[in-house]
């Protein structure tokens, strides 16, 4: 793996090298700016996999660096490394928005370095592996008529949707602010309930796209919060909030529901698409006091899916249309709220 | 932890306390302007670069005290740029940490 190291402390880089090259990653190119970072990349005659940034630097920071390395093609999924000793939540967020896939913050243990960028290692490999499925896809779709050649399980890549970060961001995003303590923030699944009817209908394009689709209603109707959103494949997306009074969730996925109804979405045929999406329980990540979890997020998937479970467990002739209606009836009239709790798994 | 990266680290965290002199120096350059009420927001500036780069090194080379006092003054210099003005207490800080970097350079 081909590891780009940026930091302006000379002693840090030297620090950085060694540890890293301890974890077995020995190719490692160290450059103290920004400016000197965006050279090399464009002068390296070979692509280098992980980058690791410090953040505070003078004239050009590690955050701007991060967004600027985003917008070559050949480095949109690259794991990027922020090391910093800036541990505030606003650095964190900001990071994370210009496309961080994970934060280690100084003074830090040179064991869990090493760790982290075999993780990042780890993403590489899985990189190249998809790449390459990627290429032998296209090559077959040449050859034969594939219904939906993007698997439903797959974490389709999000881009330009407000608050949207990958699967692995989201979650070093979380174990950051858990190793900081940084409570106060609250956790929510949503499932499309039927994703699998969806997926057997769409195109591989069209199926990326209605996952694009439904990210940006759950993205345009979180934006009363400072939030993060991140898709998991099988129709699941995870949020994590902060600064949000729990009961501003209640509304929220008849909200959604008729965001994405307003859509009008349709297969590529142009019959109409249903999507039921369905929200869990927010977690409030403070009930947890373990340090380094993502418990609250598994208990914001589990609560979504029993959610689902629940709608299952409707009557069949309560179709899904009929029950968006009621909500939007309910929002209507807010002193009843049986409708928007089940959806909600309570 | 293997053989070679403990020598490594070793040979590294005394770099370190060779940088320290020359940052103790500064930091007593800054810590004078302080109380002369001479500081300029560039200084400011200056002592909050030597505070952050010693909070992110101190701690990972085992000078925990030092990268700890460091890590705490590196907030209260960011709140004293926000808010302009500082206090005598903050020049204290200053001088406390002056001493843990020459605990250090001690050590």
């Amino acid at each position: 793996m081909k590891i780009l190291a940026v930091d302006d402390d000379e002693i840090i880089l030297e620090l950085l090298k060694e540890v890293v090259g301890a974890a077995g990653f020995p190719d490692i190119t160290l450059v103290t700016s920004g400016a000197e970072a965006l050279h090399t990349i464009q002068n390296s005659p070979t692509r280098f996999d992980c980058f690791l940034l410090d953040i505070q630097m003078p004239e050009m920071d590690g955050i701007e660096l991060c967004h600027l390395i985003r917008k070559f093609p050949a480095y949109r999924s690259a794991p990027i490394l922020m090391i910093t000793a800036m541990a505030d939540r606003q650095y964190i967020d900001r990071a994370f928005t210009a496309g961080a896939s994970d934060y280690v913050t100084k003074p830090f243990d040179v064991l869990e370095l090493g760790t982290r960028v075999n993780l990042a290692a780890r993403l590489v490999q899985e990189h190249a592996a998809a790449e390459d499925k990627s290429f032998a896809l296209e090559a077959l779709r040449d050859q034969i008529e594939t219904k939906s050649p993007v698997a439903i399980s797959e974490e389709i890549r999000i881009e330009g949707v407000a608050g949207v970060i990958d699967k692995l961001a989201f979650e070093n995003y979380l174990l950051q602010l858990t190793r900081g303590g940084l409570f106060g923030s609250c956790i929510v699944a949503f499932q499309v309930a039927n994703i699998a009817t969806i997926h057997q209908h769409s195109s591989g394009t069209d199926f990326s796209n209605t996952i694009i689709d439904i990210a940006e209603a759950i993205s345009d109707n979180l934006r009363r919060s400072e939030f993060f959103l991140s898709y998991r494949g099988n129709g699941q997306f995870v949020a994590i909030c902060h600064k949000v009074v729990m009961d501003t969730f209640n509304d929220l996925p008849g909200e959604i529901s008729m965001s994405i109804r307003d859509m009008e979405l349709v297969y590529d045929n142009g019959a109409k698409m249903d999507v039921q999406l369905v929200m869990g329980q927010p977690v409030k990540c403070g009930f947890f006091s373990s340090k380094s979890t993502l418990e609250p997020l598994y208990k914001a998937v589990d609560s979504a899916e029993g959610a689902v479970q629940s709608l299952r467990r409707l009557p069949n002739n309560s179709g899904w249309s009929s029950k968006i209606d009621t909500i939007r009836n309910r929002l209507k009239h807010p002193s009843a709220k049986n409708v928007s709790k089940l959806e909600m798994g309570f | 932890m293997n053989a070679g990266l403990s020598g490594k680290l070793l040979e590294i965290r005394g770099k370190f306390v060779n940088s320290l002199p020359e940052r103790k120096e500064r930091l007593i350059a800054l810590h004078s302007k302080l109380t002369a009420g001479t500081c300029t927001a560039n200084d400011m500036d200056e002592l909050r670069f030597i505070v952050h780069k010693i909070h992110g090194l101190a701690g990972t080379l085992g000078f925990t005290t030092l990268g700890s006092f460091a890590a705490s003054l590196e907030l209260e210099v960011n709140a004293t740029i926000e808010k302009g003005g500082y206090s005598n207490t903050f020049c204290d800080g200053v001088v406390t940490l002056i001493g843990h970097v020459q605990d250090a350079i001690d050590a």
